[in-house]
């Protein structure tokens, strides 16, 4: 009993979604769609929430009623047809679940009122069907222990996220970020295939599930090295580009702006981390921690960092600034995971500082989780009330969306890593991780702690030009955004300051999920201290000083006495910075003395766009030549020869 | 040690800590204006002429305070609560890190560098959000000079963490204390004493104030007690810049422990932040202005050479 009531919890979210996309064939259009689609996810996102919280909290106290049955290593084995499927929710893939229950939840009640302005023009159906599948699928992908069951929850997740960054599909630009998007990661998804079919051939023995691909592959880093490495190499690169990892990005920039703002929301903060989830299950979990990967992966990570931030800051179109913030911001989780690696593979007495860059990265990818999804819904108001992204034209709206405002402020502040807001304490995390370490790693934290400058700079721009200075044009027929949408965005916004002010709830629930990868067991309260003898987290201090002191000289100083004139308009009828773009002013000079990185940045892109045409050409040829069945049978032939070699050579067929 | 005994102690040191602290935060308020009176005076003097009293800026201040707040009507909402915002983190900067009393707060150079920078920052928020392009103009370049100073303030703070392994300012007995003798941390010492220059908005650095002949630069959309609160902030991240600087590199350990040793640290701390602050000053009245460009570029140039300090400090040197 007890365990069907834990088995019925884990498939509620495959029969709400069964039952929203029969509802949604029902109510195809207008407010009752919309409210199928806003009630049924809200719903199925509650669940997943409530799923990642009764793992999560049974796994840290220890005294969890096994009655509940929901613990990590517990599998749900579901007879099936032709294959059984293993599910497994441990505390990894319960803080994944926890980032997908909580942006979901949002998008989800955000949608009601948000999808408004696609009732005339576009099916909500469609849009209904495929939204709650790609929630469903995330879900899948991160609960499932089984490689080549993961591979397939994998590609029907990338199907259906395709499907909605074209949903616009009468906009020219959708459609092309759409093809690109599908093309970049299916293409690069038959890499990370061949990695996982040469991992379960030859270093699992045919086993798919994760925990014989767990023990077994780490026999194969000792028997058959190279091969390994390269099996890993090509899983990795298969990642990359769904996390957006520099030079695999280019597709993100372009997607991520192009889709719904709840869709943003929800690739920007949940499905590029569900890349790192399975990062961390492959080097920590299925390998052993090595230098080498722990050198490649934080230089990957660094240089993202770097090279999407410094994009960003060039911006004037709102999501798009926040889609290069999405590479960015990546990059720091991806540091962290690199930090952790390196930190493992150099010497026992690091392994409490690899836990710290682990629970760093985590911590930072479900901070990243809430304030990028919270700014991609602001966003979204600000494009639903005013009908533009654009940063030259927009501008006054705080006083017109004045809830709008400060939770993006809250937003704001979060991602630049202000105290004591959440993104604050991450950041701390992975600076102490990084910063005080003789090795390399100081200097990618250099660039880490430089760059969240930059971070900074961006978001005064995008902040400011959107609800600081007086609008380029008047403000009568703005659309206020409703209850729902203010709602899902205090929802984030309250959390962007609980998870700074009180930074023991998660951690209190990251710190398990250490475990799971193999680093070591991290007892809470023994891992506390040892950071505190490092440095000490300030942020309740911080936050327990800052705010009354800001309500007291407030109240004091300034209250209702502050005087508000109207100044000198240099003659003109209205403030003179209402003539000038964004983009004439704001950080002209830094990006001029720093043009290097753009100059980089700018030949990586040429190189890419070349390699792109290259690969294109080659495509057309090989197109052509298996129009005939001589040079086919010639590549078969090929190709068996070539699996007969690596057999021979590894051992797996008798010589 | 009973576990009753060590708990009192424990409270007891944090109180000490805390009125320590305290006592920092008030005594700052009133310094920092001194301090810069007396820097005043000393341009006053450099350039020949008699000069305001070193009591100048608090009179000016206190004459400020005692006006309502006045603020650029068409300005977002944000800018009305900046003043009060950076006054609350300048504050908190103050309670952090350690100054005349040796508060072990727990401050770290992580820390101590964010709440550095979150009053520039709030205050920048501020600026931007103003309708006047002196005020916005002033507020992209205080934004671009901060992206530029942070490359350096990153790379001293990362060279002295990676030469120590720790993040950590100990007041009591000091992890930290600036080598002289390896070539990294007297990199991070000179980078350490430029971002406290910089970041004091003296000549040639000093480009935030885009018109100053005109107006305030970043400040033009305030006026009375608001614009007293962003000028008091201002003053007061600048002195708590140069206190950072002399609590890395002063070894502090040799004044002893006691009251003794607490009289000595205040006359100490009090005599190396003035004389560095009239240092700077003399630096600043010999400068012109330098062009944003030409400002960023400099401190890319200093930037470099913390990069160069954190690969030495990485490999020991």
């Amino acid at each position: 009993m007890i365990y069907t009531s834990s088995f019925l919890l884990f498939v509620l979210p495959l029969i709400l979604s069964t039952l929203s996309t029969l509802l949604l064939i029902i109510f195809r259009k207008g407010a009752l769609a919309r409210a199928v689609i806003s009630i049924t996810n809200s719903f199925l996102s509650l669940t997943i929430l409530v799923l990642s919280l009764i793992c999560l909290i049974n796994n840290e106290h220890f005294n969890f009623a096994l009655s509940i049955g929901i613990l990590p290593y517990t599998h749900y084995v579901i007879p099936w047809p032709l294959y059984r499927i293993v599910f497994r929710i441990d505390a990894l893939s319960a803080i994944f679940l926890l980032m997908l229950g909580i942006v979901a939840l949002a998008a989800s009640i955000y949608s009601y009122s948000y999808l408004e302005k696609y009732d005339k023009e576009y099916r909500l159906d469609f849009f209904g069907i495929n939204y709650t599948w790609f929630i469903t699928l995330m879900y899948l992908v991160i609960v499932v222990a089984d490689i080549f069951w993961f591979l397939v929850f994998w590609e029907l997740m990338t199907l259906f996220s395709q499907f909605l960054v074209s949903y616009e599909y009468r906009r020219k630009k959708a459609v092309t970020a759409g093809e690109k998007y599908f093309i970049l990661t299916k293409a690069f998804a038959e890499l990370m295939i061949i990695g996982a079919i040469v991992i379960i051939l030859i270093g699992a023995s045919g086993a798919t599930s994760f925990s014989a691909i767990s023990s077994k592959f780490k026999l194969m880093l000792y028997s058959s090295y190279p091969l390994a490495q390269v099996a890993l190499a090509m899983f990795f690169t298969g990642l990359m580009v769904k996390a957006a990892l520099v030079p695999l990005h280019s597709w993100l920039p372009e997607a991520h702006p192009e889709a719904p703002s709840n869709v943003s929301a929800l690739l920007s903060g949940v499905m590029i981390k569900v890349s790192v989830y399975m990062m961390f299950r492959l080097f920590l979990f299925f390998s052993r921690p090595s230098l080498l990967w722990g050198l490649v992966i934080s230089s990957i990570g660094t240089v993202t960092l770097i090279y999407g931030t410094m994009m960003a800051l060039r911006q004037i179109d709102s999501k798009r600034l926040l889609a290069y913030h999405s590479i960015g911001q990546i990059g720091y989780v991806v540091l962290g995971l690199g930090a952790c690696i390196t930190l493992l593979s150099m010497s026992p007495s690091r392994t409490y500082l690899a836990a710290i860059a682990a629970i760093g990265a985590l911590y930072h990818a479900l901070n990243h989780a809430i304030f990028k999804s919270l700014l991609f819904l602001n966003a979204g108001a600000v494009e639903f009330a005013t009908g533009t992204r654009n940063l030259n034209v927009l501008g006054g709206l705080s006083k017109v969306m004045p809830y709008t405002a400060l939770t993006a402020l809250i937003a704001s502040f979060s991602i630049s890593g202000i105290p004591p807001f959440n993104g604050f304490v991450s950041k701390w995390f992975l600076y102490v991780s990084t910063i005080p370490v003789k090795s390399y790693l100081p200097i990618f934290g250099f660039a880490a702690m430089f760059i969240s400058s930059v971070t900074t700079a961006s978001f005064m721009k995008l902040y400011t030009s959107i609800y600081g200075r007086p609008a380029r044009k008047p403000l009568n027929d703005v659309k206020k955004p409703s209850f729902s949408m203010i709602f899902s965005m205090a929802i984030l916004a309250f959390l962007c300051v609980l998870f700074g002010v009180v930074p023991f709830v998660p951690l209190r629930l990251i710190s398990p999920a250490i475990h799971e990868v193999h680093i070591v067991k991290v007892d809470f309260a023994s891992l506390i201290p040892h950071v505190l003898k490092i440095a000490m987290n300030p942020s309740i201090v911080i936050a327990s000083i800052v705010f009354p002191i800001f309500g007291i000289i407030y109240t004091i100083l300034i209250g209702n006495n502050m005087k508000s004139i109207k100044g000198w308009l240099c003659g003109r009828g209205e403030p003179i910075i209402k003539a000038i773009p964004v983009t004439k002013y704001y950080f002209e000079e830094f990006e001029e003395v720093f043009s290097e990185i753009y100059i980089l940045s700018d030949a990586l892109y040429a190189g890419l766009q070349k390699f792109s045409k290259v690969i294109g050409a080659f495509l057309n040829k090989f197109t052509k030549l298996s129009e005939s069945p001589i040079y086919m049978a010639f590549i078969a032939c090929l190709i068996v020869f070539l699996l007969l070699i690596i057999g021979l050579a590894t051992g797996c067929l008798p010589g | 040690m009973s576990t009753g005994v060590r708990d009192k102690v424990a409270v007891e040191q944090m109180i000490y800590t805390w009125v320590f602290a305290l006592v920092n935060a008030l005594v700052l308020l009133v310094y920092a204006p001194l301090l810069d009176g007396i820097g005043r005076k000393i341009r006053a003097r450099i350039q020949r002429r008699r000069g305001p009293s070193i009591l100048q800026t608090i009179y000016d201040l206190r004459k400020l305070y005692h006006m309502p707040g006045i603020i650029d009507g068409y300005s977002g909402r944000y800018a009305r609560y900046a003043p009060a915002l950076t006054m609350a983190l300048a504050i908190m900067a103050g309670l952090m890190i350690p100054s005349f009393l040796p508060a072990d707060t727990g401050c770290d150079l992580i820390v101590a560098a964010y709440l550095l920078v979150a009053v520039s920052i709030a205050l920048t928020y501020g600026s931007l959000s103003m309708s006047i392009p002196y005020s916005v103009a002033g507020g992209c370049r205080e934004a671009s000079l901060m992206m530029a100073s942070e490359l350096c303030f990153a790379g001293a703070i990362a060279s002295i963490a990676a030469a120590y392994g720790t993040l950590y300012i100990a007041v009591a007995s000091p992890i930290i204390r600036l080598d002289p003798f390896k070539p990294s941390m007297i990199i991070a010492a000179a980078v350490l004493a430029i971002i406290a220059y910089v970041e004091g908005l003296n000549l040639p650095f000093e480009i935030s104030e885009a018109e100053p002949e005109l107006a305030g630069g970043a400040l033009i959309g305030y006026g009375g007690r608001t614009l007293a609160l962003l000028m008091h902030s201002s003053m007061i991240k600048e002195t708590l810049f140069i206190a950072l600087l002399v609590d890395l590199v002063f070894p502090w350990s040799i004044l002893g422990t006691g009251p003794v040793g607490l009289v000595l640290r205040i006359a100490v701390f009090t005599v190396l932040t003035t004389f560095i602050y009239m240092v700077m000053r003399m630096i600043d009245a010999v400068y012109g202005r330098y062009t944003p460009r030409q400002a960023i570029r400099a401190l890319k140039r200093v930037g470099l050479a913390s990069i160069i300090a954190v690969i030495l400090a990485s490999i020991g040197w």
